[in-house]
């Protein structure tokens, strides 16, 4: 069954040259005609499916457009055209930890969180000791997060974050997380979820990691989907392209 | 895998809207808003008739899978009830954290602000209202929450960018629990009002049982203002300068600490068009004369509500998919 389906996606931004926000400077760069825009194409006709349990993998250089292409999966953002169909519930991992308050006390912040991700209250009432014990932080629980490390922040976050079973699970490398000891256990929990049938879509730059845990990968180059397919022979593909575009850079620099 | 589909109108739900029927009509019954016997059997009666006909036509509309605003709103307020009830929560905590006094500030806000006009407007400038304080608390109690929530609201959609490119969650929610949290100041403020009321010996009449009304028909109106310009702050900035300024004219054109009657005759129009002087003479209305208002004021406060949501809506809809454009 297909899970996710992104059919002829295409994405623009429309950029006006200076950066109008007041009404005053609008109004002048209209009347001089100066409002102009410069389209931005972020993506282009992208098309495929994700089937129930496949954990998909996207792969591409730094602004080739793969979050912009989960943050319309997720529906933050609407594409210019094309379209995408969602089958059950998603639960964005992009930035974690974004809805966090900071004068709020880590339980506060359990509830606020999980009811951004959109999780019942029932629900999060009876994991709460779950997500507190996942999280490592014990007493620290009670304490306003601004107080927090990063580290314990993160930690937070990904327990909040993986207390559910979604059904597509859209990931932004986050499992590079905390110290090694919950780097692990995160991983852990990562594949357990992928076990118990969870799509997942998932974004890094670590080809290994990538290796280890997809199915499927999609290669982003230039807007477009240049390849998708076999996890290794794709990622092959990918390091081969880069080691020789990397040489030829390197010549280039020196020319 | 089946689509899960939960029934909205269940038993439960149909005696909840029946029960929120007889409670609205028997808050108007007791504060004597119908005039006579007859009068009221007739509202009742046709009203439950009404009312009922809607719950089944809402019934209808969800098994044959129907569009209908209703069941939208009943379905959209089920799935985002735990999110608004944890931000509005939120928005109350953080408010007086880190305060010495914490809550006590929302009694003493108003409080200091009426004993600052009353001293002002009761000897330097010499008014004839009489019970100037109630007049006076009446009037800044409503219209601060309204330029207050505003405000507040305002930033709502700016200030909650780092969630909205993040997550998807309808983007009305965010100014439409800024006006409520900001509510809960609004009733903790009554009590100031109901304590200086007891002071001045002003009785406690049947009417004040509208105050729930009036403060729903001023919420819904605040949510509307709201919803705009917290869509025209996204494109511009210069939205809360403007609104600074609106709210100060806003505030001397409504008779808060002046009487009505010194606005000469051919300005009366000033306030025919002002909502806010029909929301807060209704409130003073039940407050200070301790009767129903007339049906033209209820007229004019649930018109001016319905007018504003439904701008606010719609200029929401029109500009929201372009806000993670522009935060």
């Amino acid at each position: 069954m297909n899970m996710i389906m992104v059919e002829n996606v295409s994405m623009n931004f429309r950029m006006i040259n200076d950066k109008v926000q007041s009404l005053k400077e609008y109004f002048v760069a209209f009347l001089r005609h100066r409002l102009q825009y410069k389209e931005l194409i972020v993506l282009e006709i992208i098309c495929f499916q994700v089937n129930k349990g496949e954990v998909v993998g996207i792969i591409g250089r730094n602004g080739a457009g793969k979050i912009t292409l989960l943050k319309i999966i997720s529906g933050v953002l609407k594409p210019t055209s094309g379209k995408v169909i969602t089958n059950g519930t998603i639960v964005p991992m992009l930035e974690l930890g974004s809805g966090f308050d900071v004068e709020l006390s880590g339980r506060e912040n359990i509830f606020l969180n999980g009811a951004i991700l959109g999780y019942e209250e029932e629900f999060l009432k009876e994991k709460y000791e779950e997500i507190v014990e996942f999280s490592e932080l014990g007493e620290f629980i009670n304490m306003p997060i601004r107080n927090y490390s990063s580290g314990m922040l993160m930690r937070l976050a990904f327990s909040i974050a993986t207390i559910v079973q979604p059904e597509i699970l859209i990931v932004d490398e986050i499992l590079a997380v905390g110290d090694e000891g919950f780097q692990r256990k995160s991983k852990e929990k990562m594949k357990k979820l992928m076990e118990k049938g969870t799509t997942v879509l998932f974004v890094s730059h670590s080809l290994a990691q990538i290796e280890e845990m997809c199915d499927k990968v999609i290669w982003i180059e230039n807007h477009r989907i240049k390849e998708i397919g076999n996890t290794k022979e794709v990622c092959e593909r990918y390091s081969e392209y880069w080691l020789s575009r990397g040489k030829e850079m390197l010549e280039e620099g020196k020319g | 895998m089946k689509a899960k589909s939960k029934r909205i109108i269940t038993n439960h739900t149909v005696i909840n809207l029946i029960i929120f029927y007889i409670i609205t009509i028997g808050l108007f019954w007791i504060a004597g808003t119908f005039h006579t016997v007859k009068h009221s059997v007739f509202i009742i009666f046709c009203g439950l008739i009404l009312w009922s006909a809607y719950i089944f036509y809402l019934r209808y509309a969800e098994v044959k899978e129907k569009k209908s605003i209703g069941l939208n709103i009943l379905r959209t307020g089920r799935k985002y009830k735990f999110l608004m009830k944890q931000l509005v929560q939120r928005d109350f905590k953080t408010k007086y954290k880190r305060s010495v006094l914490g809550i006590i500030w929302s009694f003493l806000n108003p409080l200091s602000m009426m004993i600052v006009q009353y001293i002002v407007f009761s000897t330097i400038f010499r008014s004839d209202i009489e019970n100037f304080p109630v007049y006076l608390l009446s009037g800044t109690i409503f219209f601060n929450f309204f330029t207050e929530a505003v405000s507040q609201g305002l930033n709502a959609i700016v200030g909650n960018a780092s969630l909205i490119t993040k997550v998807y969650v309808p983007k009305y929610v965010y100014p439409t629990t800024k006006v409520l949290s900001t509510s809960i100041n609004l009733l903790i403020s009554i009590v100031p009002l109901l304590a200086v009321m007891l002071i001045t010996k002003e009785p406690l009449t049947k009417a004040l049982f509208l105050f729930p009304f009036i403060i729903i028909v001023l919420l819904i109106f605040t949510i509307g203002v709201t919803l705009m310009l917290s869509a025209a702050m996204v494109f511009f900035r210069d939205t809360l300068f403007l609104w600074g300024i609106l709210s100060m004219i806003w505030m001397y054109i409504t008779p808060l600490f002046y009487p009505e009657n010194i606005i000469a005759e051919n300005f009366q129009i000033i306030l025919k068009v002002n909502p806010m002087y029909h929301m807060i003479k209704f409130v003073r209305c039940i407050v200070m004369n301790g009767v129903s208002p007339q049906p033209e004021e209820f007229g004019a406060c649930i018109l001016s509500a319905a007018i504003s949501l439904l701008i606010g809506i719609f200029i929401f809809k029109k500009t929201q998919d372009k806000f993670v454009l522009y935060i």
